[in-house]
């Protein structure tokens, strides 16, 4: 399992301005890494995972996924964004169970693969649940849970726990870290929070504002499985350090 | 329920009004009868006024169930066929400049004195605002649900079937309620352009002859209908939706 983006250029258009959103953005993500893209909000993050995704056409470059460019996006990757969306009117176990009905693959496998993972995704006894019942932690598991369900090597998981508080939102960390460890995927994850991109990664790219380029990387070697302690670890704060030092770079001086 | 309570209260209210107000004004009873009055008729006709509910309310609820399939149909093809939704849908709208029941009367001439014509008013009454309310339950689905689904693969099918229609069935439950009443009152005024039963006929007979508290049974009867149908509406949407429901609750 391989992807590499090859120099990726998109425009759209603002009324009747055209915006350069992602300008020669290039990336390699190899088998079972754990990859951030990191920036500012409107960089054109959520933008590169809908071209990975097939669902916008790059202006310029390339998508290739294990050397080819003609992937369905369905057989290859599934793709987390940042809304849960799960469907009000399904069950969580219906809800997770959403790609395999969609492909019509064997449901009965299905559920049982399913109702395995509810206890690791902490979902146990909510099988029959409705989404409207479950706390916001809760739902970004269901959604993680039915992304890791589609099966695919690849994950895209865009700001997924973006709309969490902190506090839920570090308890969610640890416990993906666990869940990576354990399903051996590669994941290419995007977030705007330094803490999160450093105690996550293997390699962090630091996205620039507008035109989105990838300028910078980082590689995090910090050993796994990763504790609460390595966040004030001396690697951990020099690593932050720098980064907070590229993004500054990176704003232009009226924002700061 | 407890604005069930007050609603009943402010019923029991009117009502104990109106009979004082007839009998300390001295209204002649062809006028305003007391409630009273009608209560006696409703009970002595009770026969009468069952027999010819039932006629009414075969035609509303056939009426209301061919607007319910047909509004269902067309908003998920219109759904389906974007072009077809814009060549359509402006018309939808503007065919409600025309009244229905300015067209009842070339209906029972098309369609005779039977029970088909007043289905077919109903029918007319209901479709309007049951498939607006599909159409635009559908329009207001997650755009990025339907994204994620075509990312997992899905066919516009099984977006449309899986995510879109579900998502439109809160709006179509309201428009729902809102049709059944109106269901009833399409029924009723077929019925008034010729039939030789429904509550609409008993309704204009009794009129004629001046039998008002009778009119007041009859309509009694047309009222209590229509909050059964409203009723039964509310009570499917909890069998159908309970996700809904249970939310709100």
């Amino acid at each position: 399992m391989n992807i590499v983006l090859d120099n990726i250029g998109k425009s759209y258009k603002a009324g009747k301005r055209e915006v350069l959103a992602l300008s020669g953005v290039s990336l390699n993500v190899g088998s079972g890494e754990f990859v951030s893209i990191i920036g500012p909000s409107g960089c054109g993050k959520s933008t590169l995972f809908k071209i990975i995704c097939g669902l916008a056409n790059p202006d310029r470059g390339s998508v290739r996924i294990n050397g080819s460019r003609d992937y369905r996006p369905g057989d290859v990757l599934s793709y987390m964004p940042q809304k849960d969306l799960l469907m009000p009117w399904r069950t969580v176990l219906d809800n997770v169970l959403l790609p395999v009905k969609i492909r019509g693959e064997d449901l009965k496998k299905g559920r049982e693969d399913a109702l395995g993972l509810f206890p690791l995704f902490g979902l146990e006894g909510f099988e029959s649940s409705y989404p409207g019942e479950l706390s916001g932690g809760m739902s970004q598991r269901a959604a993680l849970l039915r992304t890791v369900l589609a099966g695919r090597e690849l994950m895209l998981l865009d700001e997924p726990f973006g709309s969490l508080d902190a506090i839920t939102r570090f308890n969610m960390q640890q416990w993906l870290q666990e869940i990576w460890l354990k399903l051996n995927r590669t994941v290419i994850f995007i977030t705007h929070d330094v803490d999160e991109a450093i105690f996550l990664s293997d390699r962090i790219y630091v996205m620039s504002p507008r035109p989105g380029s990838l300028r910078d990387c980082l590689e995090v070697t910090i050993p796994r499985p990763r504790t609460s302690s390595a966040v004030i670890g001396n690697n951990f704060v020099k690593l932050k350090e720098k980064l907070i030092g590229l993004l500054a770079d990176q704003l232009p001086p009226s924002d700061s | 329920m407890s604005g069930c309570k007050g609603a009943l209260g402010g019923l029991a209210v009117f009502i104990a009004v109106w009979e004082l107000a007839v009998l300390l004004a001295g209204i002649p009873k062809y006028l305003l009868p007391p409630p009273s009055d009608v209560l006696v008729y409703i009970v002595r006709d009770y026969q009468l006024i069952i027999l010819h509910s039932a006629y009414t309310l075969a035609a509303a609820v056939s009426g209301l169930l061919l607007a319910v399939a047909a509004g269902l149909l067309l908003a998920l093809a219109m759904d389906y066929w974007p072009s077809l939704e814009s060549g359509l849908y402006p018309l939808l709208v503007v065919s409600q400049a025309v009244p229905i029941i300015t067209l009842a009367p070339l209906i029972i001439m098309w369609l005779g004195y039977g029970l088909l014509p007043k289905v077919m008013v109903a029918g007319l009454i209901c479709f309007f605002p049951l498939t607006v309310s599909v159409i635009g339950g559908m329009r207001a689905s997650d755009r990025e649900l339907s994204d994620l689904m075509r990312v997992m693969g899905a066919s516009r099918w099984q977006v449309l079937w899986l995510a879109r229609l579900p998502a439109a069935m809160p709006a179509f439950f309201s428009g729902l309620k809102i049709s059944a009443a109106y269901s009833v009152m399409g029924a009723v005024i077929g019925e008034w352009l010729g039939s030789s039963s429904g509550l609409g006929v008993i309704l204009l007979r009794f009129t004629h002859s001046y039998q008002t508290a009778r009119v007041l049974a009859a309509v009694t009867a047309i009222v209590v209908m229509s909050l059964l149908l409203f009723g039964l509406s509310e009570l499917v949407s909890r069998r159908v939706m309970p996700w809904h429901h249970r939310r709100q609750g």
